[in-house]
């Protein structure tokens, strides 16, 4: 090797070392060790800005101190006082998981950067998930802290315990999908607060987007708060989400805060500042469009902070959070039930402990199970801020369950708010700011595996195949009353488990969805449980509880109705059935079959819930009243040919005598019975299905009554 | 399928052939006299020897269709020839005609009450057939028409254990092995019937005793392994696996056995190597497949699973425990519609994993 080849290596050598080192130096502003002067006062030019906006302690002001510390950093990254300051700044931003690589440089190069510097590493680490470390910090913190101190020591082990719960949840992750959801919801500019209809079909968030109402830019730099929604098709795609406009939305800011199951009540948030803000209420219309806002009452809002709303199913109950003095600490989950004399919201209730603490508890959502209440707080079993939890209300002891936390990684230790889960306990949405997103908060879905699934292995041993024991299905409780810590409340029908139940009404010619009238009965109560209009497009989704037996039917002016029964099991909770219905005009030589005619057992005795299928028919008759119609009854094929003929006819001639007693011309009515003899559901079919319940839902479908339209 | 009935075919055709040896060298010369006249003086016709003999010639000579030609011809000539009878019996047996050979069987019982061998021909034939319950019924008789002989009650063992009376099939193993004290197939047979009965210990001490007997039987260390596995103690598995592999290298199902073993152990790069090597052995082996893609379902993998699912549902297209997985594996892939495809067929094919997923949230809240 030639001597000039070797003086080059030499040099490239000590360019490498003195890079290496000046990295684990502390290099401070000082003018005599930079050349670039004028570099060097436009850096200390920007450190004064931001420590103008530092020391003035907001939030929305170290965000601005950020920026020019920034600035500052690009010229020399080494100092650890600017380092310090730009990692204090990110943990009190909403990116604090950036904190980490300043706050370790600042330690390393200079442990006497602050005298809380062992507090921030902590925070960092912890932040980052790096809990041991975390825990040895926040002990050397703890060390410099004065005996009598006794708050500021109990607050670093409350901080300390948050790290061993971070452990512990870490080490068993919940099993879940979280993926941004797609960009026709989230933009560059910050998304949040999701609100989803049980049937996972409406969304609604919060956005501060450059279309929003006013088009104000408040301190924080970005537009003023919008209600923002969007639909998702059948396909699974969401629609482009859109200002949901000025009906709901103000020049001032305007929040998602809750929606009710069936996606037509939406809960909005308006406030002039975080200390004091109300809930209002707004409900779509049959048009599609939204009525005005109003405050959802003076039992709810106070001149303190309501901050987050939750309907149960039956919208007869709100779950609310407020910050009113006569809480556990901070803000409260409180509960109002419907006061059908007054009209209005009765008196809220408190929680009471086993929810409340004396932290904050915040972002309340019932789900339409009708008895699992999530929300975030920072006074349970958290990993680090606020945490979302789950409660599940047991109806019999009227008990809260200790709340759970939902687990890492829906819960990190940052802030973890404002999570909704649909009704079929598939999905889940939250908002967060990560790495890889469209840009500030975005909007994502999480989706629940469940317990694993275990792969089956196919033994071939001489002996045996061997099969894994399949999971435990959850069971349901019962019951209709709630205790709060003492005080009963009634009239909250958080019981069963739901199911959800969804579909479409279309014009069976034109196979347009049409709004109409759907009305469920439950049968086995005979009580009405749902009277809703379905949406102008047809569609439409009910929460009902699970192990019930439904009577669906379906009306509207100028056509004939269409009915279908529906059984439930347990089973069945948590999942959703499709219902749809096709309906027809009244035209000669059209039939519709009545599928809620039900007669006793082998009798022909009619049950009083076949009145409402009845009385739609009637309905008809009498805006057509030149209608002729045949009523036909049909049979399964279980039991005698003969005797299932003469069933038949037996029943048709009931239906019709109850027709005549409503009114209706003995003359307008024929009658036919056809026994077994028309089966929709073949035997053979019937036989080849799996399992008593199916088989019994193919004999059910052949039990029906025919209205057959013989003259308009 | 059981080992035993390889075991069982084996024995049959060492029988028979003993059997034909021993009295094709039964010749007698004679004169002009009546069949009854010689019986009489307990002499025999030489026409009717002549042919007795070419049929077992014949059937010697596996030439089974010349064999009940000359059988008959002595049958027509002597219709109370009990030997001849039996051996057509035998030769039918050979052309797989199932109802003339047990007809003939049991004319030879009749003509013979003490020919327990005729018996036991009736069981095999009826074992094969699967026709269990009365295979028990013929291998019983014969049994108690010989109660020196352990194959009669060790394959009306088999025959109970097919039918899944394994208490039944123990008590007949204990016979089988009461008589001949070393019946390495009767110590295995028995502890697979106790594995059914729950009583894995005892299962144990039988295919210990069973190779104790026989070294060389490797699919009683195959099953020594399984029975290990059922304790959970997948180390001792895996070494009797590996026993039976050391006796029988081309041993597919042990392969997968031990990778199963290896499996449940947590170590699923040997599983894999296991699973593949029972491939390379066999390649139509679907265990093997979907048990590799149960360890690429471990490994999180799960493309290489959807292949291997593939690949078992193309050699066995009814493969319950492969749509189960393949079902699990393109969840986790995100092709939810593909998953519940593949449950729904799972479901269909009877398991009860799969109807939970079915109408669990990933499949009905879409």
């Amino acid at each position: 090797m030639n001597k000039m080849i070797r003086n080059i290596l030499t040099l490239a050598f000590v360019a490498l070392y003195t890079i290496a080192i000046s990295q684990d130096k502390d290099i401070p502003f000082d003018k005599r060790l930079f050349e670039d002067k004028a570099g060097f006062t436009e850096a200390s030019k920007n450190i004064k800005k931001g420590d103008f906006e530092f020391f003035d302690g907001s939030s929305d002001n170290q965000a601005k101190a950020l920026e020019y510390y920034l600035k500052a950093n690009e010229f020399n990254p080494y100092s650890s006082m600017l380092n310090f300051k730009i990692g204090a700044c990110y943990l009190n931003s909403n990116q604090k998981f950036k904190s980490l690589k300043y706050i370790e440089f600042a330690e390393k190069v200079n442990p006497e950067v602050d005298e809380n510097i062992k507090f921030y590493l902590a925070q960092a680490k912890q932040l980052d998930g790096q809990f041991d470390e975390a825990i040895v910090n926040y002990r050397l913190f703890k060390d410099q802290i004065k005996r009598g101190d006794m708050v500021q020591r109990q607050f670093i082990n409350k901080k300390i315990e948050e790290c061993e719960t971070g452990k512990e949840l870490k080490a068993h992750p919940t099993r879940v999908w979280i993926d941004n959801l797609e960009d026709s919801i989230n933009t560059e500019f910050p998304e949040f607060s999701p609100v989803i209809s049980a049937d996972n079909r409406g969304l609604f968030f919060t956005g501060r987007r450059p279309d929003s109402e006013g088009g104000k830019i408040d301190k924080t730099g970005f537009h003023y708060e919008d209600v923002y929604y969007a639909e998702r098709g059948f396909g699974g795609t969401w629609s482009k989400s859109k200002n949901i406009g000025v009906t709901i939305n103000s020049d001032s800011h305007d929040a998602t805060v809750g929606l009710s199951p069936d996606g037509k009540s939406l809960l909005i948030y308006r406030g002039i500042n975080s200390k004091n803000g109300d809930i209002f209420i707004t409900r779509e219309k049959e048009d599609g469009n939204w009525e005005e806002p109003v405050s959802i009452g003076d039992n709810i809002n106070t001149e303190f902070h309501e901050s987050s709303a939750s309907l149960s199913f039956d919208e007869k109950t709100l779950f609310f959070v407020s910050d009113k003095p006569d809480g556990k600490g901070q803000h409260d989950i409180y509960m109002s039930n419907w006061d059908e004399e007054t009209q209005a919201w009765g008196e809220a209730m408190n929680l009471g402990d086993v929810i409340n603490t004396e932290y904050e508890e915040k972002g309340v959502f019932f789900h339409p199970d009708n008895r699992t209440l999530y929300f975030s707080s920072n006074g349970h079993k958290t990993m680090g801020g606020l945490d979302i939890f789950k409660s599940v209300y047991d109806a019999e002891s009227g008990d809260w369950s200790e709340p759970e936390n939902i687990g890492y990684p829906i819960n990190t230790p940052d802030d973890d708010v404002y999570f909704v889960v649909t009704g079929n306990e598939r999905y889940a949405y939250y908002s967060s700011y990560q790495d890889g997103g469209k840009g500030e908060k975005d909007i994502y879905i999480i989706t629940f595996l469940g317990d694993k699934k275990d792969a089956l292995l196919a033994d071939a041993g001489l002996l045996e195949m061997e099969y894994k024991q399949s999971e435990d299905v959850a069971s349901n409780n019962g019951g209709d009353i709630i205790n709060d810590g003492g005080d009963i409340v009634e009239n909250i029908n958080i019981a069963k488990k739901t199911l959800v139940v969804k579909g479409k009404v279309v014009d069976g010619k034109t196979k347009n969805g049409i709004a109409s009238n759907l009305k469920i009965i439950n049968t086995k109560t005979n009580k009405t449980v749902k009277e809703v209009v379905t949406n102008p497009d047809g569609t439409y989704s009910v929460i009902l509880p699970a192990g019930e037996d439904y009577a669906f039917t379906v009306s509207k002016d100028s056509y004939t109705i269409a009915s279908q029964n529906l059984k439930t099991t347990k089973k069945d909770a948590s999942t959703e059935k499709t219902l749809n219905f096709e309906l027809f005009p009244p035209v000669a030589g059209g039939e519709f079959t009545l599928r809620n005619i039900y007669f006793d057992f082998d009798k022909s005795n009619l049950r009083d819930l076949s009145v409402n299928e009845l009385d739609n028919l009637v309905s008809i008759m009498k805006s057509h009243p030149t209608m002729i119609i045949e009523l036909s009854g049909h049979t399964d094929s279980r039991g005698d040919e003969t005797y299932n003929q003469q069933l038949s006819e037996a029943r048709a001639n009931v239906a019709r005598e109850y027709l005549i007693k409503k009114g209706i011309d003995k003359n307008r009515i024929q009658t036919k019975g056809y026994g077994e003899s028309r089966l929709e559901v073949s035997n053979q079919e019937i036989s080849e299905m799996k399992g008593w319940n199916a088989k019994n839902a193919g004999h059910q479908k052949n039990r029906r009554t025919i209205v057959k339209v013989i003259r308009e | 399928m059981f080992k035993k009935l390889t075991c069982l075919t084996i024995l049959s055709v060492c029988v028979i052939s003993s059997y034909g040896q021993k009295d094709s060298t039964k010749t007698l010369g004679g004169g002009d006299v009546d069949q009854t006249t010689m019986d009489s003086l307990g002499l025999v016709n030489p026409e009717l020897q002549k042919k007795y003999n070419a049929g077992v010639k014949a059937f010697t000579a596996k030439s089974y269709m010349d064999a009940v030609q000359r059988f008959t011809e002595v049958i027509l000539m002597d219709e109370a020839h009990v030997d001849a009878y039996f051996y057509r019996g035998q030769a039918f047996k050979g052309l797989s005609k199932s109802s003339e050979a047990i007809a003939d069987f049991d004319k030879t019982i009749v003509l013979d009450p003490s020919r327990a061998e005729a018996a036991y021909f009736k069981g095999s034939i009826l074992l094969d057939d699967q026709d269990y319950e009365n295979a028990a019924k013929a291998f019983d008789k014969a049994s108690g028409m010989d109660k020196s002989s352990e194959k009669y009650p060790y394959y009306k063992g088999v025959s109970e254990f097919q039918m899944g009376m394994y208490e039944l099939a123990v008590k007949s193993f204990d016979e089988a092995v009461k008589r001949k004290s070393d019946y390495a197939y009767a110590y295995n047979d028995r502890g697979s019937a106790k594995m059914q009965t729950g009583d894995i210990d005892g299962a144990i001490a039988d295919y210990k005793n069973a190779v104790r007997h026989d070294d060389y039987l490797s699919f009683a260390y195959n099953n020594l392994g399984s029975a290990y596995k059922a304790k959970e103690d997948y180390k001792s598995a895996d070494k009797y696996y590996t026993e039976a592999l050391k006796r029988d290298t081309k041993y597919h199902v042990a392969y997968n056995n031990r990778g199963t073993a290896r499996y449940e152990a947590g170590k699923y790069k040997d599983a894999l190597s296991d699973y593949s090597r029972a491939i390379e052995i066999n390649p139509k082996y679907a265990f093997a497949y979907n048990n590799k893609a149960s360890v690429y379902i471990q490994m999180e993998n799960y493309k290489e699973a959807v292949k291997n699912c593939d690949k078992a549902l193309e050699i066995q297209p009814e493969f319950m425990e492969a749509f189960v997985n393949r079902g699990i594996a393109k969840e986790m892939l995100k092709d939810i519609d593909g998953a519940c495809a593949d449950w729904q067929d799972a479901f269909i094919l009877g398991s009860e994993n799969a109807e939970q997923y079915v109408n669990g949230p990933a499949c009905t809240g879409k």
